[in-house]
């Protein structure tokens, strides 16, 4: 496998800059911070006492996992045959653990132990080779250390959107505004900045990630992977949730959400959905590039989508996880209906 | 269901993300930091002085010596000139308000006005005395105020306050006389 050097360096250099910009600007703050108690001692904990919290919270706030399905080991031989090769061919370790969404997304994350993230909904139109050409592609961010970066980087943009939102809401017209208004501000325009740079290199890394799985599987066989990944994906979110809303309305809740794809991965939906996957920009606040840059990156000037609709065999007691998936799915559903319901409803 | 699609006419919508961007990125970055860490140690040089402003208890460390810790034994030169200087302004303060009470004392016009005149040569006296007094502080201010009963400052002060005061009296009191003193035939030349 060749790897580029001398963009590993850039990168290298560019990630390094976004974690001393970051703990920089947090250092300068919370040195700031301790010379204003110094000169106003109560008076500054007292009224600022909220920007206090922020810190803290910043700092040591645990990030919110939401609802984690973890994959038995037992459960998942076939899954874990399939993580074995690419572990074999890169050197790298095995996950930690692999954590099954309701969803469609895949992805990686974890400092120091790997975690992978595996949307149902994937699971149950790609074939093995897809399935490895796309965790091949979050191995390759495994691999890069990107996993390990984005941890830093999603502490200090915690930080740096606590601090704004907490300035923000104590905006009031008393004497505070001179501490409560500079700080906001300094915050709103702090976090658009590093959101802008932690995203433009986020999308970076994803052409890298996506060369580290092509030389591995191959150009090609990537390239069909991610589309058909793209393709599953973009109808799943489309229609489900809307069938979901439609049972939830009828005071009826499906059992099982994952028995309702097949038929809505027609030919025509699939069509129309790869040309809306095609046709996708990315833009300066994208976390990925759109898929036809990924592709032209790669070369590519054609893909083969095979979709065979009578998988779902990557793990046992599949129906047992689909299940619990669909009914946290749909309470989530729930959720959202209810606060757009709200925000409809008039006041009074 | 196998399907195949053409790619290729998607291309060139898109423009490919650049290294010239994240170069610009970090160039601003790095402005940006170095603009806060100037503005925090500019910031940390003015924090001792906001603080000393504020905290009463270390007042005392605006001044560059401490008057707990001032040697009085070794004494001053400019304590003779002091002692002369205040016993005059008592003596000559006594003289002062005796004028001024002889002034208010009579109401015949050309005995007032003749008062009058002898209580401003009196004025000048004790200002001329008074600036003896300023004089000797001056010499050894450190001295004066930390052992020379601790308040020599506030004396000069006071008796500065006491003499704009009279100033002003004497004044008012002359604005009152000229125009009667005029009315009798009395000429004042500016």
């Amino acid at each position: 496998m060749e790897v580029n050097n001398e963009t590993d360096k850039f990168e290298l250099m560019y990630s390094v800059f976004m974690l001393i910009f970051g703990f920089g600007i947090i250092l300068c703050f919370l040195i700031a911070i301790g010379f204003m108690i110094y000169i106003y001692n109560i008076l500054f904990l007292f009224y600022c006492w909220p920007i206090l919290v922020g810190i803290w919270l910043g700092i040591f706030r645990k990030s919110d996992k939401g609802y984690e399905m973890e994959l038995k080991s037992e459960d998942a031989k076939k899954l874990n045959r399939i993580i074995e090769k690419i572990t074999k061919k890169t050197g790298q370790k095995k996950p930690y653990k692999i954590i099954l969404s309701e969803g469609s997304g895949i992805a990686v994350s974890g400092l120091f132990r790997k975690k992978l993230i595996i949307g149902l909904a994937t699971l149950q139109l790609l074939d093995e080779k897809d399935l490895l050409s796309i965790i091949a592609h979050e191995y390759g961010h495994f691999a890069k250390k990107d996993t390990v970066l984005g941890y830093f980087t999603y502490r200090i943009q915690n930080f740096i959107e606590l601090q704004e939102e907490i300035n923000r809401q104590n905006l009031t017209f008393s004497f505070t505004i001179v501490i409560y208004l500079p700080t906001w501000i300094f915050f709103f325009l702090l976090s658009k900045y590093y959101t802008l740079i932690s995203l433009w290199y986020s999308r970076r890394v994803e052409y890298r990630a996506d060369r580290f799985a092509a030389d591995l599987v191959g150009e090609k066989e990537f390239a069909n992977a991610l589309v058909k990944y793209c393709v599953i994906s973009e109808i799943f979110e489309n229609i489900i949730p809307q069938y979901i809303l439609h049972f939830l309305q009828q005071n009826k809740q499906l059992v099982n959400i994952y028995d309702y794809m097949n038929p809505i991965y027609t030919e025509e939906n699939i069509k129309n959905s790869f040309k809306d996957v095609l046709s996708d920009k990315s833009n300066w606040w994208s976390t990925h590039p759109s898929i036809s840059e990924r592709l032209e990156a790669l070369n590519i000037k054609s893909v083969d989508i095979n979709m065979d609709t009578n998988l779902k065999d990557f793990f046992d007691n599949q129906k047992k996880y689909e299940e619990e998936a669909s009914e946290v799915m749909t309470q989530k559903m729930e959720y959202w209906a209810h606060l757009i319901a709200a925000s409809q409803t008039p006041e009074g | 269901m196998k399907l195949s699609f053409e790619t290729i006419k998607y291309y060139k919508k898109n423009k490919r993300i650049s290294k010239t961007q994240g170069i610009l990125f970090m160039a601003l970055g790095f402005v940006i930091l170095g603009f806060v860490v100037y503005g925090l140690f500019q910031f940390a040089i003015k924090v001792n002085a906001i603080h000393e402003d504020w905290n009463s208890d270390d007042y005392s460390s605006d001044y560059s010596y401490d008057y707990q810790n001032y040697d009085c034994s070794a004494g001053s030169s400019a304590t003779s000139k002091m002692n002369e200087a205040y016993s005059s302004y008592d003596i000559k303060k006594i003289d002062y308000e005796l004028i001024k009470n002889k002034y208010y004392s009579t109401d015949n016009l050309d005995t007032k006005l003749d008062y009058h005149s002898q209580w401003g040569d009196a004025f000048n006296s004790i200002i001329f005395i008074f600036n003896d007094i300023i004089f000797a502080y001056n010499e050894d201010p450190l001295y004066f105020d930390n052992c020379y009963n601790y308040s020599a400052s506030l004396d000069i002060e006071s008796i500065r306050a006491y003499l704009d005061n009279e100033e002003i009296i004497i004044d008012t009191e002359f604005q009152k006389l000229k125009p009667l003193a005029e009315a009798e035939g009395y000429i004042f030349y500016e």
